[in-house]
């Protein structure tokens, strides 16, 4: 029943198999510093060159980003179904520009209702 | 998955379309056993449920908008929709004529039938909302309607101005629904949401006025003495169910249908004897008999209409209508028709004694009701269902006038009831006078009132049935004798002689009076005649108590003049099958029967010459004669054979010591108190336990979540690993 | 491309999502940034939108859909229309209609849009609808989000008020929870029924072909997935222990979506049990035994909890808990009669609590919520009316004779014996009396208390609410004395869930 999963397994265990050998290698063949001659700009986290950030990095964001972003997801998600659409178009012909009609339409509605309701305003 | 529940969906639809066929057939037609009898034809129709929903239309729009129809409009409503009832129980009972033509009813019952819909369709317990118009009913039906406009109509003069106008005509109104449901009523079901609906009203309009902490108290009394009839009467129908198995009149009668003695195997006599008791035991109730007649006495506390419309003429005869209705069972039962002929004599009897000697003009008019009652039952404990519906009629057309007649008296004299203080009353009221006349004599059995004719023919059923005997007879014509007296009496001491009038300072303490006063403007002076709308119903029905006895002319003084006895004949076809024979040696006996009808007559009038003797003759020491020689008897009758008395020490002492000390005080208290305190007291603690997991933290619920989750997914674990 | 198309089968949903839209697109033209002073009020017109909507939508399926001839489900089997689904869809739009008349007047108490609110109400009513008309996984879950999103937002339709959005996140985040959960039962249902069927499909006949066939063996997992989707359901009609959100949103979302969500949820949750694991598959899935204990567990918890509140809301929470459980006793019966219990019961419990939360809206008013039980006192005296639709309601949960609630019990009950169930049966009726004693409690505190404090309640009459409570309370009453008369209706739909 399962036999057709092995692969996947084989592919799951080689992955785990790969990472152990890194680790291990790293472990083996790594130098080790010793911790008390060792300066601490070592034990910093490794930031491309940049100085790590110092500052408390959690900012306020105003509440109205929220909902600009839930709106920008909603048309992303609409300009993600228009690609494989587009793609299909031939095939699904007069069915396919209906549905997708009446999807954009919904959408629309949406952004009527956002837009009359002051959701694009930034104030 | 599907062909397992199809299957079941099958059964289910088998089982009721066998139900079905059930309710069909147990309707009007096969019953189990021999079938001797030929099965009712049945017609259908759908005017049976405008006729009793038109009343409860009325009562809908008096109750709800009584206040903003204004009195014309409570008026035209409440009287209205019973004037169009009473309209359409006519036409349809002249459909029900054309139905018992030739080419119709081939010999059976016959009658009109509409189903208005399926009610309790329960297993095997089948009860449709259906209602039945045969030739009994027909005798009801215009009997309840028209009677019932009439008092209607009175009721006009008789509650005018009085503040809750529109609440009396709802309440009348919904006593006709419901009375017109207990009629009509096809089983036994409809026939008891009618019982309950009918004592309900009564207890209603009894405590009409309840500012008047007496006339709840007289409400409450009614309706508690019926609860024991209704427990009788449930237990009754219970039992039928039980042996039948449908609650229709109709298929019962038919089941039973057999000559006496050889009843089917599935029906035990000793059923139908306890079935015919029980029901008794209701009929008492509603009808007032011994043990239970104690609150119809009380009952008059309500408006006279009242007293007139329910407690004479309608309500309290639908024990006599029931026994009617299942003549089957009671025609079998023959031990159950001894208690009720016994019963129905004693009450005859103590009720018309009692009556002899009240002052209060409605409290004899009341006795004198539980003794008609008495009369009708002992009718139907000899087997003479017809007759014992003959005097249901004819007593509802006198007894009606009566009570209206002494209303229009009570009102003219302001709400004074003590007939000490009438007199002479023929000069200010003639038409009152006159009417009440005609009904006195109706009921005093002269010829040819109505209730000469009724009447005579229960005594002649009480010596000549099979069921009745000398001694009943001689019970029955003691009464009859008493009732002529207190009838006289009452005419005496009201309409004749000289005015008395009420002494200055005689406390008016009825509960309604002083508003009444306020309206009625005729001050205090010399009684008045009422007005048109409470006199029309008078003579109505005092001309029906004169010749409404022509109705059901018996056999030998009617027979030689080619005079056919109407309502025999036309209720034949209901009673056939349980037709109780005659003593042989009495049966055609024509000589001993036009002695006894003498005798009776001559007995009536030996009892009006006695209230002549006694109140005309103004002899005044005579009636001292009595009162002095025998005190023990006077105060026997005066205060009613000390009953209420006796049932207050023998009853209601240690029924409210038992109450009050065993069951108040160690079952409730301590054992169920107990046990309820102990039950909620568990119930709040293991609420309380189990409320502290809602602590209000959405993390603590996703973790019971996902732990009764986990739980349920361990169980299926843990069984897949056991099969 | 699916090849049957019958979109007439549809006409319901497509009404009301159509108004909805509409009424969403009337607010936002009418109505854009707030009322403006002069301006006219549309909330009338998306009120009576909404209700047309409803109405037409619910007046369509006796017309049209119930005797219709030909195909019943349509696009490949993904949606059915057969009497079953149509019966659900008539409950639920009757709830609907009957929460918008409800929810007018308190909106506009609260200065609160009511476009928005009404338009949330049809979007979850048409999710509902696809819900009970599911023959395939796949619809039933998109059902399922398109209810139940909305149901989350007008829980916290309140924003400004703590307590609202609480309702509204702790729905949110245990519903998604139950959601996933039931979408993982979905998925191992899918790949047994693609290892064992043969062919993998979503569809739901193919997959209870499949496992009534393999009866004898089946594979853990399937099972499994099988509990899970049980699960996610149970959470939707609130079954302990997955009822534990319930009194929480009910105490904290707006009065008349109360509700709605009580009975519309409730009812479509009851549908969807019936439509997946109606008749035997429950036992053949090993779940009977589970179930038993759930409803047990359900009956306890919902009726004592329901003793110790003092805030009405909360214990209607309960006591809708409590339902479930008698609900699940009719799914767990499993005959045909006990799945029309189901419908009737789905069918009672509808008409008596929006009378009892149509009372609870009647007595609020400014600044004062109908909530606790002391906000109801004396104020039966003063309005006899109102107070006796609140006795009828009670009465009818409890279940009394001949109120409609007390046919729902019977039939149940009847149906539960007949299958053998007699122990949980006696527990129903034991907790049904106890739930006697809290359904006396509004009673008792509107006619038997004193009016609390010097304010004298003058409560304007408000002709919409007293619609809802006529026609309920009318409803309570006939439905139950007439109850034989539409009983047969009730068994043909549940035949039709037969095939």
């Amino acid at each position: 029943m399962s036999a057709q999963y092995l692969p996947v397994l084989f592919a799951f265990m080689g992955a785990i198999g790969f990472m152990a050998v890194m680790l291990g290698l790293n472990h083996l063949l790594g130098p080790k510093p010793k911790a008390a001659l060792t300066p601490a700009v070592k034990f910093e986290p490794f930031e491309c060159g940049v100085p790590a950030l110092q500052r408390d990095n959690r900012r306020r964001i105003s509440v109205k980003y929220y909902l600009v972003a839930i709106l920008f997801v909603m048309f992303d998600l609409e300009a993600v179904l228009l690609y494989p659409w587009a793609v299909l178009y031939r095939e699904l012909g007069l069915f396919g520009l209906v549905e997708l009609v009446v999807f954009l339409i919904s959408l629309v509605v949406g952004l009527i209702y956002a837009w009359r309701k002051g959701a694009l305003e930034w104030q | 998955m599907q062909p397992l529940l199809a299957q079941t969906a099958q059964a289910i639809a088998a089982s009721a379309g066998q139900a079905v066929a059930h309710g069909a057939g147990g309707g009007h037609g096969a019953a189990e056993g021999p079938i001797v009898a030929v099965a009712p034809t049945v017609e259908a129709t759908s005017l049976l449920a405008v006729v009793i929903l038109l009343p409860l239309l009325g009562a809908a729009l008096n109750g709800f908008l009584g206040k903003r129809l204004g009195t014309q409009g409570v008026n035209l409503v409440g009287c209205g929709t019973v004037a169009l009832s009473a309209l359409l129980s006519w036409k349809l009972v002249l459909d029900l004529v054309q139905l018992s033509g030739p080419g119709h009813a081939a010999g059976g019952n016959f009658g009109l039938h509409q189903n208005l819909f399926p009610w309790i369709h329960v297993g095997s317990f089948q009860a449709d909302f259906a209602l039945w118009l045969d030739p009994l009913a027909a005798v009801m039906l215009l009997v309840v309607t028209n009677v019932g406009f009439l008092i209607h109509l009175y009721s006009i003069g008789y509650m005018k101005g009085d503040p809750g106008y529109a609440r009396f005509f709802a309440y009348l109104n919904l006593f006709l629904f419901s009375m017109l449901c207990l009629v009509l009523g096809d089983n036994l079901l409809v026939l008891f949401l009618g019982w309950e609906g009918v004592g309900l009203c009564s207890y209603l309009l009894i405590g009409f006025w309840f500012e008047d902490r007496a006339n709840a108290r007289a409400g409450k009394k009614a309706f508690v003495t019926n609860r024991v009839g209704d427990f009788g009467f449930a237990l009754g129908m219970m039992m039928l169910f039980a042996v039948f198995g449908t609650l229709e009149p109709q298929a019962i009668n038919q089941a039973l249908a057999v000559p006496q003695g050889s009843l089917p195997a599935t029906v035990p006599l000793w059923t139908l004897e306890a079935a015919a008791l029980l029901l008794f035991v209701g009929a008492c109730g509603k009808s007032a008999q011994i043990p239970l007649y104690i609150w119809l006495p009380d009952a008059m506390a309500g408006p006279t209409p009242v007293s007139a419309l329910i407690h004479a003429a309608t309500m309290v005869t639908a024990g006599v209508y029931m026994v009617a209705r299942l003549n089957g069972v009671f025609f079998h039962a023959e031990f159950a028709c001894y208690v009720v002929i016994v019963v129905g004599a004693s009450t005859a009897l103590l009720a018309a004694t009692i009556g002899l000697v009240q002052n209060d003009i409605k409290k004899v008019l009341a006795y004198s009701t539980v003794s008609q009652l008495g009369f009708m039952f002992v009718a139907m404990g000899a087997g003479a269902w017809a007759v014992g519906v003959f005097h249901l009629m004819t007593h509802a057309f006198f007894k009606a006038c009566l009570f209206l007649g002494s209303g229009s008296v009570i009102l003219a004299m302001h709400h004074e009831q003590d007939m000490r203080f009438y007199g002479g009353l023929k000069r200010f009221m003639p038409t009152t006078h006159w009417t009440f006349l005609f009904a006195t004599l109706a009921i005093a059995g002269i010829f040819p009132f109505a209730g000469f004719f009724s009447k005579d023919e229960i005594l002649w059923n009480a010596i000549a049935s099979q069921r009745g005997g000398t001694l009943i007879y001689a019970v029955v014509l003691l009464a009859a004798f008493c009732t002529a007296f207190y009838m006289f009496r009452i005419l005496w001491m009201t309409f004749w002689g000289e005015h008395r009038g009420v002494p200055e300072g005689h406390g008016h303490d009825h509960g309604a009076e002083s508003a009444d006063d306020d309206h009625h403007h005729h001050a205090h002076g010399d009684p008045q005649e009422s007005p048109w709308t409470m006199t029309v119903p008078l003579m109505v029905l005092g001309v029906l108590s004169l010749v409404g006895g022509f109705l059901g002319v018996p056999a030998v003084l009617g027979g030689h003049f080619g005079f056919p006895n109407l309502l025999h004949d036309w209720l034949h076809p209901v009673f056939q099958y349980s037709t109780v024979a005659l003593d042989p040696t009495m049966a055609h006996n024509h000589a001993m029967e036009y002695g006894l009808m003498a005798l009776s007559l001559g007995v009536a009038g030996l009892s009006i010459f006695l209230t002549w003797l006694l109140w005309g003759g103004g002899k005044d020491a005579l009636r001292d004669i009595f009162a002095e020689k025998s005190p023990w008897l006077h105060d026997l009758l005066w205060n009613k054979w000390y009953v209420d008395e006796l049932y207050e020490s023998v009853l209601l002492k240690p029924l409210v010591f038992v109450s009050r000390e065993v069951l108040w005080r160690i079952v409730d208290e301590v054992i169920i108190d107990g046990l309820v305190n102990g039950v909620a007291s568990f119930c709040k603690q293991a609420a309380d336990k189990m409320g502290r997991a809602q602590d209000g933290d959405v993390g603590n619920y996703a973790t019971i979540m996902v732990a009764g989750m986990v739980v349920l997914l361990l169980v299926i674990v843990g069984f897949g690993v056991g099969t | 491309m699916p090849t049957d198309l019958h979109f007439s089968l549809m006409i319901p949903e497509l009404v009301v999502l159509g108004s909805a839209v509409l009424v969403l697109l009337l607010d936002a033209v009418l109505h854009g940034g707030g009322p403006r002073p002069g301006e006219e009020d549309p909330r009338d017109t998306t009120l009576a939108l909404s209700v047309v909507g409803c109405v037409v939508a619910a007046a369509w399926i006796p017309a049209v859909l119930w005797n219709i001839e030909g195909p019943r489900s349509s696009f490949n089997g993904l949606f059915v229309a057969d009497r079953f689904s149509l019966f659900f869809k008539l409950v639920v739009l009757v709830g609907a209609a009957l929460s918008l008349l409800l929810s007018d007047s308190w909106l506009r108490r609260r200065r609160l849009s009511s476009g928005a609110a009404h338009a949330l109400v049809l979007f979850a009513t048409s999710g509902m609808m696809y819900m009970v008309s599911a023959g395939d996984m796949v619809t039933l879950f998109l059902g399922l989000e398109v209810m139940s999103i909305p149901v989350y937002c007008l829980a916290a339709l309140l924003r400004w008020e703590d307590r609202s959005v609480e309702a509204g996140v702790k729905y949110l985040v245990l519903g998604a929870f139950a959601t996933a959960i039931m979408l993982f039962g979905f998925a191992l249902l899918y790949g047994y029924q693609g290892l064992v069927g043969g062919v993998a499909t979503t569809q739901l006949e193919p997959l209870q072909t499949t496992l009534m066939a393999n009866a004898e063996a089946l594979p853990l997992y399937a099972r499994a997935g099988g509990l899970l989707v049980l699960i996610g359901l149970l959470f939707k009609i609130s079954a302990a222990p997955f009822h534990m959100w319930t009194p929480d949103v009910y105490e904290g979302a707006p009065l008349p979506f109360v509700a709605f969500m009580s009975v519309a949820v409730k009812a479509t949750a009851a549908a969807v049990l019936l439509r997946v694991f109606g008749g035997p598959l429950l036992a053949v899935l090993g779940l009977d035994g589970m179930l038993w204990v759930v409803a047990a567990f359900t009956m306890v918890v919902g009726n004592f909890m329901a003793l110790v509140q003092d805030n009405v809301k909360r214990m209607l929470a309960y006591s809708s808990i409590a339902h479930g459980g008698y609900i699940l006793v009719g799914v767990l019966a499993g005959s045909a009669e006990a799945q029309a219990g189901v419908l009737y019961y789905a069918l009672a419990y509808t008409v008596g609590n929006v009378a009892a939360f149509a009372v609870l809206v009647y007595l609020s008013r400014q600044g004062h919520e109908a909530e606790r039980f002391s906000d109801l006192q004396g104020l039966g005296a003063r309005h006899p009316l109102v107070g006796g639709v609140m006795v009828l309601a009670m009465l009818s949960l409890t279940g009394i004779p001949p109120l409609v609630g007390f046919f729902g019990k019977f039939v149940i009950f009847k149906a539960a014996v007949a299958q053998g169930y007699v122990g949980l049966t006696i527990l129903a009726l034991l907790t049904s009396a106890v739930s006697f004693a809290y359904y006396l409690r509004p009673v008792i505190a509107l006619f038997m208390r004193p009016t609390v404090g010097c304010e004298v309640a003058v409560i304007p009459v408000n002709r919409r609410v007293a619609l809802c409570m006529g026609l309920t309370s009318l409803a309570i009453c006939a439905l139950g004395v007439f109850s034989e008369s539409y009983l047969g209706w009730l068994s043909s739909a549940v035949l039709a869930l037969a095939g």
